[in-house]
């Protein structure tokens, strides 16, 4: 269990916040802002 | 938006957009929304909500590449339905069979078994303390209530759905107004706290505590992000089962999921604890949210979060059953007879995690749901080109007036290619 904690506290420190946020930017840039543009279709 | 998502399904057979909307954001209003809030709060001060509507806003497009992938490369069940998700843009998209096995073997073992007794355990907990009803009851009745729905399919739970998720968010919605219309007078102070202390040190409550904007960001944007599911490969497989016209239609119901989870349902859990609870009383996670209710409407306020918590726990649970079940269906070639056993596992689980302790489960649940990011961001990375070649189809049918239809017969894989071999010649 000690291994799983380690791994978790690699994971849930900025790893994975970071992945999803630079993910984010990048549809946000290749959609060119589907959340501002397209939301009130 | 909203009017639109019942103009967007296709006809009346299979699951209407509506509905996969109900049952996607019924799976991503849980827990989170009530007690990743406050936890929010209390580690990242006020500010920790405004980087919440940060993430949030760029979870959205992550949400419209999901469920726009999920409808492009769902495949039908023959009777009207049709599922899909990672697993199916994984090894149809990336023509790859390794990474949505270990996809789905992540997702069975989080959100498919351990779970589903992690929100079981929740409701027994909540309703224990409040009811002083035996755990095994409480696990009883779930099991019972769980499994009316699941051996019903897709279409049962998404017209379950459809009735308990507004029902739910509309009542949540209405009980936090009154309590924020009570409070009305700290309502700018509130406001300006929250930006003050997303930017900068913030001394709040009398200068006793003091937050920085690092903590705020930090712990705003990892509650924001996990609130709403966005890249976690879950809602996918609820978005692929809609029968819309075209796939951007349910994407962009993917992303009003997103909006009413984090910035409509999280903000008022959020408004709530700030306008009536000092986040320096040292009441941490469900008893700070209780604590916000219980002040407006005294002890009924436990009783509201704790019907909450029954509600939004519920549904988080049939969601999670379900992508279970895609995805062993996946693993196991579509084979009803392990689809039926997986459903009776399910209901095993959801009794187990009423009466047993779960806390040594967490750390395991956090760990695959950390593997399914990290699966399914790969995907989204590769596969973002199909996503923008639905998206020009779509803007081309709009600018020329017409309802934007798709070809679902087609496989997208080679219209792609079909399509950008043609621009290429041209």
């Amino acid at each position: 269990m000690d291994f799983v904690v380690a791994l978790n506290s690699i994971f849930w420190g900025w790893l994975i916040a970071g992945i999803l946020l630079l993910c984010g930017l990048f549809y946000t840039i290749i959609l060119k802002a589907p959340q501002v543009r397209y939301f009130f279709l | 938006m909203i009017p639109n998502l019942w103009k967007a399904s296709r006809d009346n057979s299979g699951v209407s957009a509506f509905g996969a909307l109900c049952a996607a954001v019924g799976s991503e209003v849980g827990a989170g929304s009530l007690v990743g809030v406050s936890t929010a709060l209390v580690s990242g001060g006020p500010g920790a909500i405004f980087w919440m509507w940060v993430t949030a806003i760029l979870g959205m497009p992550i949400m419209f590449g999901e469920a726009v992938l999920g409808q492009l490369f769902r495949v039908s069940n023959g009777d009207g339905t049709y599922r899909g998700g990672p697993v199916y843009y994984m090894s149809k998209g990336m023509n790859n069979k390794v990474l949505p096995t270990l996809f789905a073997i992540s997702l069975i073992l989080g959100n498919g078994g351990i779970w589903c007794m992690i929100q079981s355990n929740s409701i027994a907990s909540a309703f224990s303390n409040t009811a002083f009803l035996p755990s095994w009851c409480i696990g009883i009745v779930l099991v019972i209530l769980v499994g009316l729905v699941i051996f019903g399919g897709i279409k049962r739970l998404s017209s379950v759905a459809s009735y308990i998720v507004p029902f739910m968010a509309v009542t949540y919605i209405a009980l936090s107004l009154v309590v924020m219309m009570l409070n009305y007078e700290k309502i700018p102070y509130m406001f300006s706290v929250i930006v003050e202390s997303a930017f900068g040190t913030q001394q709040v409550a009398g200068g006793l505590f003091g937050y920085s904007m690092q903590e705020a960001f930090r712990y705003g944007v990892a509650r924001g992000l996990f609130s709403n599911d966005a890249g976690a490969g879950t809602t996918p497989s609820m978005h692929a089962a809609a029968n819309v016209k075209h796939p951007v239609n349910q994407g962009l119901s993917g992303m009003l999921g997103v909006f009413m989870t984090t910035i409509v349902v999280c903000s008022s859990t959020a408004f709530c604890i700030l306008l009536s609870v000092d986040l320096n009383s040292g009441a941490v996670g469900i008893t700070l949210t209780q604590q916000a209710f219980s002040g407006t409407f005294g002890s009924w306020g436990d009783w509201i979060v704790a019907g909450a918590m029954l509600l939004f726990g519920y549904t988080t649970l049939l969601s999670n059953i379900y992508y279970g079940e895609i995805n062993i269906g996946w693993l196991c070639s579509n084979r009803q007879n392990i689809i039926h056993g997986y459903r009776v596992f399910a209901c095993i689980l959801v009794f187990l995690g009423a009466i047993v302790p779960v806390v040594s489960l967490w750390e395991v649940a956090d760990l695959c749901g950390a593997f399914m990011v990290l699966f399914n961001v790969i995907a989204l990375f590769v596969l973002a080109k199909y996503v923008k070649f639905a998206l020009v189809d779509y803007k081309k049918q709009m600018v020329k007036g017409m309802v934007p239809l798709w070809d679902y017969d087609e496989d997208i894989v080679d219209l792609y290619k079909k399509k950008k071999g043609v621009e290429k010649h041209a």
